[in-house]
């Protein structure tokens, strides 16, 4: 076990390693997590006055959702057709090496709690930073969050592990996940079901009595996390240990269920090991693109551009190929914040601050980070920074097509006017330019794409500094008086796509050697 | 003609190559030998401006990162990348298009009959074996009928009747005046082939043979002698 544990603790020296590695990534991972920690220090002290009940309404809203997203994560990661726990490296090792079967699990199980973690820190820092808005934050309260939070992504997690080595040892075993989701799900269903229509108040009230249902409180894990944070918040000491208690029974009946796995599975463990490390390895030198179950459909006739043109057109040619321009995660992002939106009443300007979120996440550097790792666009004769901006279109295309999904309903559902909406799509439109030059900004900054959650963080910051011309633009022009709306956020626009540019040629020396294409 | 003087590419601390100076000549196949690590492909790579890198590299003349220069020479990667959702006419499309080459796609299909490719051109890349990928990595790095060809390991994945084929190729290129770098590990495969030779040790060139010079002494125990019998 010692090597184990020597192995662990080595790989986290190392991730830790290559944050400090140079005084740049050092400084900018500091200012990162300063930026992080700050933002739940403000929003822990933000203590204005408001109402008990909203709080604890407030708390049961967020719950939901957060309980929703890895409740959706869970059932993605448990219905894949298949799957891996490790990679390669970790494979050999483990698999390979003078281990006990159990210590082999527990292995697997450290890496499961410290991946949680990671994923705990991450959900609750954005979650505190939505929540600030609407409810109280206190010192218990964030520890609470993320305790659940934790626990909520090892329950998820390990879940998978387990039956993950459950089919492996019995390929029948499948049915009992098949099983277990469907009770799952089918009893959230049924607790919405039940509150539809039931005082003739129409959606948004059966939504609210939903978020609110007792009956919620059965889910495991789920249900009693939600429960302990409202028992938490409404006083209730008794109600918030029964809910992580109960959690953390049943945290730990998957964990001995795991470490009780018994029959062979190393062998597939090792070839979906393999499989996996694979499919990266192939993302990583661009050899995918996606997955390998990518559908592509053919394409009659290609034409292609010259030059830097060229790549334009390829790109293009892949997005018909592939009929990847929106993913359904976007969509779904985009409909369950109209929804909010809706619900709460919170009206057009507050939907625009989610879109804006949607977009930030959605401008990110994947599609041109892979052109980036394939030698061609190097090696094209033609201009930096004409092939980089080439690289740019099909990332804008698809921010557009964001904007455009965000934007199209808003007139039905939100009621809001076209001379609302377009100085709108504008203005997003100049954000999501804005963020993609930054993300390419980024990319130069950290070389390297090995910690793509940093870089987000980075990103994050750089979008805030970047977008104060545009703040101060706007807030300018809103003092001249007869100014309509299209013309200040035309401005802004010409400052986002300044800027934009400005970004895209600080970039640019990315296309005259760089780190990516050493490995 | 491919010209580097005083290169020098570091990761961090390390140095991969170290003041490192060659010339691949029109007309003669140099190979870059050395044992695993000896910072063959770095230095390939760093000719092809795919890294950064101190000192000067020149291709007919023109500093590498130019377009000039790009348009001088082709570029055979160890690792074939392709487009997985492209197939084989789409990927020579798209480079005939870049390199606004407008004999492209007829030097590729000729290519593409001699490296037995030609009636797979319908294929996604994904639909092809690593051999396969590697011989359309060849006809994409040739289409535009560069004078300086860097190669990086080409054999791998190759069957020995297509390694023939390549043999042959490079010979007809050698023959055409054009100036081809070729870095391996496999002294065996190239030795009728080369005519210069750059045997590469900790990222330095410990010895420089031209096979006029050769002498008694076969390359494989000059290889040896420099490297201090690692195995390449």
């Amino acid at each position: 076990m010692n090597a184990l544990s020597y192995l662990f603790f080595v790989k986290l020296k190392a991730q830790l390693r290559r944050l400090f590695s140079k005084p740049t990534s050092a400084i900018v991972t500091l200012l990162v997590v300063g930026f992080f920690g700050f933002s739940i220090y403000s929003a822990v002290r933000n203590r204005e006055m408001m109402s008990a009940m909203m709080n604890v309404q407030s708390v049961q809203g967020w719950m939901m959702l957060f309980c929703g997203y890895v409740l959706f994560l869970m059932t993605i990661m448990i219905l894949q057709k298949r799957s891996a726990i490790v990679t390669r490296d970790d494979a050999q090792f483990i698999f390979a090496g003078p281990f006990t079967r159990k210590q082999t699990l527990a292995y697997l199980l450290i890496e499961t709690v410290e991946g949680s973690l990671i994923y705990a820190l991450i959900a609750v820092a954005y979650i505190l930073m939505m929540m600030s808005s609407t409810v109280i934050l206190t010192v218990p309260l964030v520890l609470s969050l993320i305790l659940s939070s934790l626990l909520m992504f090892y329950f998820a997690f390990a879940l998978f592990t387990w039956f993950y080595f459950l089919e492996l040892v019995k390929p029948r075993a499948k049915w009992l996940k098949y099983g277990f989701l469907a009770v799952l799900l089918g009893f959230i269903g049924l607790i919405a079901i039940r509150n539809v229509g039931f005082d003739g108040g129409g959606i948004q009230s059966t939504i609210t009595r939903f978020v609110a249902d007792p009956l919620f409180n059965w889910v495991p894990v789920f249900g009693w996390c939600k429960m302990a944070l409202i028992g938490l918040v409404s006083q209730d000491m008794t109600t918030c240990l029964i809910g992580f208690a109960a959690t953390l029974l049943v945290c730990a009946g998957i964990t001995a269920l795991i470490l009780n796995v018994k029959g062979d599975f190393y062998e597939q463990a090792i070839m979906d090991a393999e499989w996996i490390s694979e499919l990266r390895q192939n993302a990583r030198v661009r050899r995918s693109s996606g997955g390998t179950n990518e559908k592509v459909v053919s394409v009659k006739q290609a034409r292609f551009g010259s030059g830097a043109a060229a790549l334009v057109s390829k790109n293009l040619l892949i997005l018909r190929k592939t009929r990847r321009l929106l993913s359904l995660q976007e969509v779904l992002l985009i409909a369950i914040y109209l929804g909010i939106v809706w619900m709460n009443g919170q009206g057009f300007g507050f939907y625009q601050f989610f879109v804006l979120i949607v977009l930030f996440t959605s401008a990110t550097t994947d599609r041109i980070a892979q052109d980036l790792r394939v030698f061609y666009l190097y090696l094209i004769p033609d201009r930096p920074l004409k092939k980089l901006a080439a690289l740019m279109v099909p990332s804008m295309l698809h921010i557009v097509a964001v904007v455009f999904a965000s934007l199209v309903f808003c007139p039905f559902v939100l009621g809001c006017s076209w001379t609302e909406i377009i100085p709108a799509a504008l203005m997003m439109t100049g954000f999501g330019w804005l963020f993609l030059s930054a993300s390419l900004v980024c990319l130069r900054l950290m070389k390297s794409r090995s910690t793509p959650l940093m870089e987000q963080m980075i990103k994050m910051v750089f979008c805030l500094i970047l977008a104060i011309p545009y703040g101060i633009t706007v807030v300018a022009l809103m003092f001249v008086p007869g100014l309509p709306a299209l013309a200040v956020q035309l401005a802004g626009l010409a400052v986002n796509g300044l800027i934009g540019l400005a970004c895209l040629a600080l970039a640019t020396p990315l296309l005259s050697g760089n780190n990516l294409m050493a490995d | 003609m491919i010209e580097v003087y005083h290169v020098t590419k570091k990761y961090g601390l390390f140095k991969a190559v170290d003041d490192l100076s060659l010339t691949a000549n029109n007309g003669r196949i140099t190979i870059l030998l050395g044992p695993n690590g000896a910072g063959k492909s770095t230095t390939i790579k760093s000719i092809a401006g795919l890294l950064k890198f101190d000192g000067k590299i020149l291709i007919d003349g023109f500093p590498n990162s130019s377009v000039d220069a790009k348009r001088r020479f082709g570029y055979i990667p160890e690792t074939p990348v392709l487009y997985d959702q492209l197939t084989i006419r789409e990927h020579i499309q798209f480079i005939s298009r870049a390199y606004q080459s407008e004999q492209g796609e007829i030097r590729a299909q000729a290519l593409l009959e001699r490296l037995e490719l030609a009636d797979k051109t319908k294929k996604t890349a994904r639909e092809l074996s690593k051999g396969m990928s590697q011989k359309l990595s060849m006809v994409l790095a040739l289409l535009a009928d560069p004078d300086s060809i860097l190669i990086d390991e080409p054999m791998i994945g190759l069957d020995p009747a297509a390694i023939e084929t390549v043999l042959q190729l490079l010979k007809e290129l050698r023959d055409e005046g054009k100036s081809i770098l070729i870095s391996t590990h496999i002294i065996d495969m190239f030795e009728s082939l080369w005519d210069d030779a750059y045997i590469l040790h900790q990222g330095k060139i410990v010895r420089e043979v031209r096979r006029e010079d050769l002498g008694d002494q076969s390359l494989k125990e000059i290889f040896f002698a420099c490297t201090q019998g690692e195995q390449g």
